[in-house]
C-alpha cells in the first residue's frame, strides 16, 4: 500500500491526493481531476516564435513548496522537454550545455499551504473512510511555474513566472469547480505542463531581450 | 458510527506503518549554480576521488527513518553520490573536464538524517598535478516540522537529506577561497 503512495503520479500531487490514494486508492481513482481554465491555451493571435530559433539546454526542476522533488522531477521532465520541442521556439532542446550557452531553467513549485493541508487530511479521512457517502472533497494543487532564460555566457536573464492550478473532486461534494475536466490524473498533469510551457516560452520570446 | 470511523482510523494507521526501502534521487542541476560557476569564471576541472571519512566504519550508512530505508545509489556509497552531485553540476555548467590539470576531491565527515532534522558534511580538496592546495570543510543542514502519518513523515525525512546534496554542492562553489584556489597556478 505505501509503495503504491510512492510510485506513480500520485506523487506529483499534494499531499491529499496522495494521502487518497493511501487510504482508498479505489476512491481516488473515482475522483474527478479538473484543469483550472485560468490560464488556458495560448492564443493563435499572442503566439510568438523566434525567425531563428537557437538551441537551448534544459534545467528542470519540480518542487513542493520550494523544496526539491527529485522523483517528480524525472517523471515530469519528459513532458517538459516534449512542450518545449512544440513550441517551436528553439532549434533543439538539451540537457547538455549547447553552442552559445543558453540556459533556459524552469522551475515547477506545487504550493501546498500548511492550513491546506491540515484540512486535506481531514477531509480525506473522513470521505476515504466514508467511500464518498459521507460527504467529499476538493483539493487545489496550485503551481508556481518560474522560466529563466540566459541567452550566453556574461548576458543577462530573462525572467517570467506564470501561475496554474489543478482542482480533483471525489465524493458527495455539490461545488462548481472553475476548471474543464480531464479523463484522468496523468492527463491532467500534462495539460497543465504543456500551458504552463507554452504560455512561460511565450513570454520569453515576446521580450525584447531574447534573441530572435 | 463514531466507533466504527474510530475503529478504521486505528486500521489505516497500522498500515500506514509499513516499511518502504529506497535509494537517494539524483537531484537535479540548478541555474543558481550554473550562474555561480560562470560568474566566478571557474576553469573546467576534474572530479577526483570522493570518500567516506569513516573508512571501515562510514559515517554515511543507511538512512533510517522508522523503519524505512534510503540507500544509496546501487554500486555506489553516499560520498561517491556526493562526488556524482559535483560532477553533474560541472557537466551542466560546462565546467567538467577530466583531463584538467585542477581537481576537487571530497571526504565525507557527517551524514545525519532524523524526522525534523538532516546535515551533511564534506572536506573538499583542491589538487593541482597531484598535489594539495587547498582543503576546507563545509556543512549543511536543514530542519523541518514532522508528521504523525508515517507515509508523509518518511518520504519528507528522505527528501530533505537529499536535497542536502546540490545544496552543499552550491556553498563549496559559492566560497571565495575555493573558487581562489582553484584558479590559483
Amino acid at each position: 500500500m505505501l509503495n503504491r503512495f510512492l510510485s506513480g503520479r500520485a506523487k506529483l500531487l499534494s499531499a491529499f491526493a496522495a494521502l487518497m490514494l493511501l487510504i482508498a486508492p479505489t476512491a481516488a481513482q473515482a475522483a474527478k481531476w479538473f484543469v483550472d481554465n485560468t490560464l488556458g491555451d495560448v492564443k493563435a493571435e499572442d503566439k510568438k516564435t523566434p525567425a531563428t530559433p537557437k538551441p537551448v539546454q534544459l534545467i528542470f526542476e519540480f518542487q513542493r513548496n520550494g523544496e526539491p522533488n527529485p522523483r517528480a522531477t524525472k517523471e515530469v521532465k519528459p513532458w517538459i522537454i516534449e512542450s518545449l520541442k512544440g513550441t517551436g521556439a528553439f532549434s533543439e532542446v538539451a540537457e547538455a550545455p549547447v553552442a552559445g550557452g543558453a540556459v533556459l531553467s524552469i522551475t515547477f513549485n506545487n504550493i501546498v499551504p500548511q492550513k491546506e493541508l491540515d484540512k486535506a487530511k481531514k477531509d480525506a479521512f473522513g470521505a476515504g473512510l466514508g467511500f464518498g457517502l459521507f460527504g467529499g472533497v476538493v483539493a487545489t494543487d496550485r503551481y508556481d511555474v518560474t522560466f529563466e532564460y540566459l541567452p550566453g555566457e556574461g548576458a543577462p536573464s530573462i525572467k517570467t513566472l506564470v501561475q496554474h492550478a489543478l482542482h480533483m473532486k471525489y465524493g458527495k461534494k455539490e461545488v462548481e469547480i472553475p476548471g474543464t475536466q480531464v479523463k484522468n490524473v496523468t492527463e491532467a498533469v500534462k495539460t497543465v505542463v504543456r500551458q504552463a510551457t507554452d504560455h512561460g516560452v511565450n513570454n520569453l520570446v515576446s521580450d525584447p531581450a531574447f534573441p530572435q | 458510527m463514531g466507533s466504527i470511523r474510530a475503529l478504521g482510523v486505528a486500521a489505516l494507521l497500522l498500515v500506514l506503518a509499513g516499511c518502504v526501502h529506497a535509494r537517494i534521487d539524483e537531484t537535479a542541476p540548478s541555474i543558481e549554480t550554473l550562474k555561480i560557476l560562470r560568474a566566478a569564471n571557474v576553469p573546467p576541472m576534474a572530479v577526483g576521488a570522493f570518500v567516506d571519512a569513516g573508512g571501515a566504519a562510514p559515517v554515511a550508512r543507511t538512512v533510517v527513518i522508522r523503519g524505512s530505508t534510503m540507500s544509496p545509489p546501487k554500486g555506489a556509497s553516499f560520498a561517491e553520490f556526493l562526488g556524482l552531485s559535483f560532477e553533474n553540476e560541472l557537466r551542466t555548467a560546462n565546467r567538467f573536464d577530466p583531463g584538467a590539470p585542477v581537481a576537487i576531491a571530497g571526504r565525507l565527515i557527517e551524514s545525519r538524517a532524523g524526522e525534523t532534522r538532516a546535515a551533511l558534511g564534506v572536506r573538499i580538496s583542491v589538487i593541482r598535478e597531484g598535489t594539495e592546495r587547498f582543503a576546507k570543510d563545509y556543512r549543511v543542514e536543514t530542519t523541518w516540522k514532522g508528521d504523525f502519518i508515517g507515509a508523509l513523515a518518511i518520504p519528507e525525512a528522505f527528501r530533505q537529506y537529499n536535497a542536502l546534496y546540490p545544496l552543499l554542492v552550491r556553498q563549496v562553489f559559492s566560497d571565495p577561497a575555493f573558487v581562489e584556489a582553484l584558479k590559483s597556478p
